[in-house]
Order: C-alpha cells, then sequence, then structure tokens
C-alpha cells in the first residue's frame, strides 16, 4: 500500500481535489477517521502540517502534501516535487497600527516561524528576539507577549479583528507535493504533467 | 543504538552474519580489513590533522581524563590512519571496516547514537577517477550479498554540476539557496532562483536536469548543451559506468541522477548509493573524496561506500 499525508484543515479539501484530478477518489467521507483509502493501491493518511513532514522524511508515507512555510521553516530532508497551485497565503509581519521599532532594544516577535521571521526581520534591517507561540499568534501583542506578530496571512481579516495590520509580506506561500527519497525512487511519477 | 545492545544475542547475530559476508565479499576481491581507534585523545588527532578536516568530519568531545576524539566517521579516521602510516603510495591501497560510529547529542539535533557501519575504499596516489569502475562494481556486487529487496542503483558525479554552478553569473549568496533547491529536487524553488538571480542557458540547462534522474536517454537529448557547458565527457564516464554494470549484473536497477549530489563540500567525482523499498534513505552510500586526504597531508585520493548497518537492522 502507498501512503499519501494531507495536511488537515484549509489545505485537507483541495489536496482531495487535485488527488481527484489525477484519478485518486476517496472512498468514504472522512469522518473522524484518519486514513482513507484512494483507490489504485493508495491510502490518504491525515496529520497536522509538521507531521506531514515527519511522515514523509521517515518512510511512514511516501509523498505528502503541505504548506511552503513548513518546508522553509524546517528545511527536511525530502523532496519538493512541485507547487500545487492552492492554499495560497502569505507569510507576512503584523503590528498593532503605528508601531515602530525602539532603536535601543529588540523587537519582541510572536510566531510560529522562528526561522523565517528571524530572516525576513533581519533583511528589513530589524534585529528581532523571537517569541515561540503554536497558537492565537495574534494576541501575543495585546497581551503585551510580543511587539510584532509574523504569520500565514489569507484574507487579513483575523489581523483586522485582533487590532493588527499587515506591514510586509516575507513569503508567497501555497500548497506543495513533496515525496521521500525512497518513494521518489520506486514509484512512477503520475503527479508530473497535466491532469 | 547502545554499545551494549550490539551485544545482545539477536541483535548482534543479525549483525555479525552481516558484517560477515560483506567483509568476506571485499577480502575475496583484495580488500584487507582495518580498524581505526574509536576514541583518540584530542592532541593526538590534532597533530595527525591539517586543513579543513577537522571542522569537517571530527568531533572533539570533553571527557573526564581530557579532551578526545570520537570515531564519529570511519572515512576520516581511515585518513588519519592511513596519512599517519603512509607518505607514498605505489600501489592503491584497499581496506574494508566494519564497526560501530559514535555521534553524541548536539544541541538542536536528537541525541546521540552509535551507528554501524561497514565500508570499503580504495586510496590512491595522483589519480583522478581510476578505480571508479572497481568501486561501482564493488557496490552492486554489496547490495546483491546483502539480499536488498527490489534495490536500486544509482549513480551521479560532482564534475557534471559542479561546473555548471560555479559558471552561474549569480551572486555567491545564492549558491546555497540553489544547492539547496538541487538537493530537495526542488523545481519552484529553483524557478523562485532564477526569478530573482535572472535566466540563462545555465539555468535552463539545470532546470533540464533537475528530475531526469532514471532516464538517461533524455539527458543524452541535452548533448549539445552538456558539450557548450565542457561536461559531457564526465556523462559519458557514468554512462560508460551504467554500461559496465548493466553487462555485470543484469538484474540490478540502475539509475543515473546527474543533480542529486548531497554534501557538496565534500564529494569531488563520481557519488554511488542504494536504496531499498523498507528503508526511507539510501542504506548505501559512497562516492570519490579526494580532498579528505589533503586534511592529512597526503596527495591522495580516496573512492569508497559505506553500508549502514544499523538502518538494514531497522535500528534508525
Amino acid at each position: 500500500m502507498r501512503r499519501i499525508a494531507l495536511t488537515k484543515g484549509r489545505l485537507l479539501g483541495p489536496s482531495l481535489e487535485w488527488l481527484a484530478t489525477r484519478g485518486f477518489l476517496p472512498q468514504g467521507a472522512p469522518g473522524r477517521a484518519l486514513s482513507m483509502p484512494l483507490g489504485d493501491g493508495w491510502e490518504a493518511v491525515l496529520l497536522k502540517g509538521p507531521d506531514v513532514r515527519v511522515f514523509v522524511q521517515e518512510g511512514a508515507a511516501d509523498l505528502g502534501i503541505v504548506g511552503l512555510d513548513l518546508l522553509e521553516e524546517e528545511a527536511p530532508d525530502i523532496y519538493d516535487l512541485c507547487a500545487l497551485g492552492f492554499g495560497r497565503c502569505r507569510l507576512s509581519v503584523a503590528a498593532p497600527p503605528g508601531w515602530s521599532p525602539d532603536p535601543d532594544r529588540p523587537v519582541r516577535v510572536a510566531t510560529k516561524y522562528p526561522r523565517m521571521a528571524t530572516k525576513g526581520l533581519a533583511e528589513m534591517g530589524l534585529w528581532c528576539r523571537v517569541v515561540p507561540v503554536s497558537s492565537s499568534v495574534e494576541l501575543a501583542p495585546q497581551l503585551g507577549l510580543s511587539d510584532i506578530i509574523v504569520d500565514l496571512v489569507e484574507s487579513g481579516r483575523t489581523l483586522a479583528e485582533n487590532g493588527l495590520q499587515e506591514v510586509r509580506v516575507l513569503r508567497e506561500v501555497e500548497a506543495h507535493l513533496v515525496a521521500n527519497r525512497r518513494a521518489y525512487r520506486y514509484i512512477d511519477p503520475w503527479w508530473e504533467g497535466a491532469a | 543504538m547502545t554499545l551494549s545492545r550490539g551485544y545482545w544475542r539477536e541483535p548482534a547475530r543479525r549483525l555479525r552474519t552481516l558484517e560477515t559476508r560483506l567483509v568476506n565479499l571485499w577480502e575475496a576481491n583484495g580488500y584487507s580489513e582495518v580498524m581505526p581507534p574509536v576514541l583518540l585523545p584530542e592532541e593526538t588527532a590534532r597533530a595527525l590533522v591539517v586543513g579543513g578536516l577537522w571542522e569537517r568530519t571530527l568531533r572533539t568531545h570533553a571527557g573526564g581524563e581530557g579532551a578526545f576524539v570520537l570515531r564519529s566517521d570511519f572515512t576520516s579516521a581511515l585518513a588519519c590512519l592511513v596519512g599517519r602510516r603512509c607518505t607514498t603510495l605505489e600501489e592503491p591501497l584497499r581496506v574494508c571496516y566494519a564497526g560501530p560510529v559514535v555521534r553524541l547529542p548536539e544541541v538542536g539535533r536528537n541525541g546521540g547514537a552509535e551507528l554501524w557501519q561497514a565500508g570499503c575504499e580504495r586510496v590512491a596516489e595522483g589519480e583522478r577517477n581510476q578505480g571508479d569502475g572497481e568501486i561501482v562494481r564493488l557496490a552492486a556486487a554489496t547490495v546483491q550479498v546483502l539480499e536488498m529487496p527490489d534495490p536500486v542503483l544509482e549513480l551521479g558525479h560532482w564534475d557534471l554540476v559542479a561546473p555548471l554552478l560555479d559558471r552561474l553569473a549569480w551572486p555567491a549568496e545564492a549558491r546555497p539557496s540553489l544547492e539547496s533547491a538541487l538537493n530537495r529536487k526542488s523545481r519552484p524553488a529553483l524557478e523562485e532562483l532564477g526569478e530573482r538571480y535572472g535566466r540563462g542557458e545555465i539555468w535552463f540547462l539545470l532546470r533540464a536536469l533537475l528530475h531526469l534522474g532514471g532516464t538517461p536517454e533524455e539527458v543524452d537529448a541535452l548533448e549539445g548543451a552538456l558539450r557548450a557547458q565542457g561536461v559531457w565527457a564526465i556523462w559519458e564516464e557514468l554512462r560508460d559506468l551504467e554500461s559496465l554494470l548493466r553487462r555485470d549484473f543484469p538484474t540490478l536497477r540502475v539509475r543515473l541522477d546527474p543533480t542529486d549530489v548531497r554534501r557538496w563540500n565534500y564529494y569531488t567525482g563520481l557519488t554511488v548509493k542504494a536504496f531499498t523499498p523498507g528503508q526511507p534513505a539510501a542504506v548505501l552510500s559512497g562516492g570519490r573524496y579526494d580532498s579528505l586526504y589533503e586534511g592529512v597531508g597526503r596527495p591522495f585520493g580516496a573512492v569508497g561506500f559505506a553500508v549502514s548497518l544499523s538502518a538494514l537492522l531497522g535500528e534508525v
């Protein structure tokens, strides 16, 4: 049985639609099951984004669909086969209106992406101290945990609802198909070419 | 895997069986078993090593009696041993080994491990690619003797890609991202770099080579572009090695992957890897690393490979 790891949440629906264009149709609704047969000897397993990387890298899944944000942040030892054209959003710096950096101290930045945030802010000429958080990043400036945030932005509505505005786009992001080193050598590349 | 586990009855039996099979094969091909020390006092190791070898491959650890160097890698430990014993080599030196390498925990990485490896190496003075065929054939024979299910042997060559990278008129800061894109086979990353730093003939050639591994005829079709860049002869060398393997090991699957050259600062020519469906990464890997012996002050070239016995035993 070949296995493809899919990211739960907003990427799941478009991922299944993309697989359908390649002839893989989920047999049975996802419901609460964490795996589903796709036909033709393939099975989908549903995971959180960071775990897709682990399952693929360690060989528990042959392929995976994951956001470019995680590929760039974690630099996993896997192949990045192609961009899939869905799940588009941006990794952005956001701050309360009127915020400006204090030159006498590092900018405190709350983020799930310490590596990309540090690199992106350095390119902006900002000295930063990362406050690593894993959820509700937008709350951090309100509660005094940080001055600004670096996070994924899709429509910008969540930012606005939490009193933040987008200051700078660091990276355009979309879903990518990934494979481990073994799978790449043993699977016919059905993902290549037009659907 | 802890040291003591190496002596447990069943794992030890399986380990010794594999080691014996491999060493018997390699000795039958003229390779002699050697065992570089697992631990050296730091000052002894430092007296042996010059240049960049220290930073690249040896690990220093503070012990109760003073700092020492652990054998974290067989090739560098062998280089220290051979460099100390041999100032010249009239004939190629053929050596093989089997045993543990030790990796201690590092900040930000998984805990340390003791990994079991076995491998062989051909060391010779003043040669560029002589011995590549010998090592490739031995790697194929090794894959067979290990009885791995459905193995794939893959060949690459640093000299096919490195000149292209060197000639690309991009700023030096782009090089790490480019190497990363090639190692990840990332066409999106290559496209993005092309957009940022400019596309040209070499960029198009790299993009064409990126996903052509395993279909050599498609690379053959790039002959004009490869000739124009002066790397066609290297591709022909790879094709010759492939033909040699197809002749002598007709049932073995052989792939050529021109851009999958990992550890860019280590290999200097041929690379060889073997995969099997049960393992996420290569279980045999190696190639030519001529610059290693510069690190011990000797004008030798070396080509060889190592098998991850720990991976085959399901220990990693």
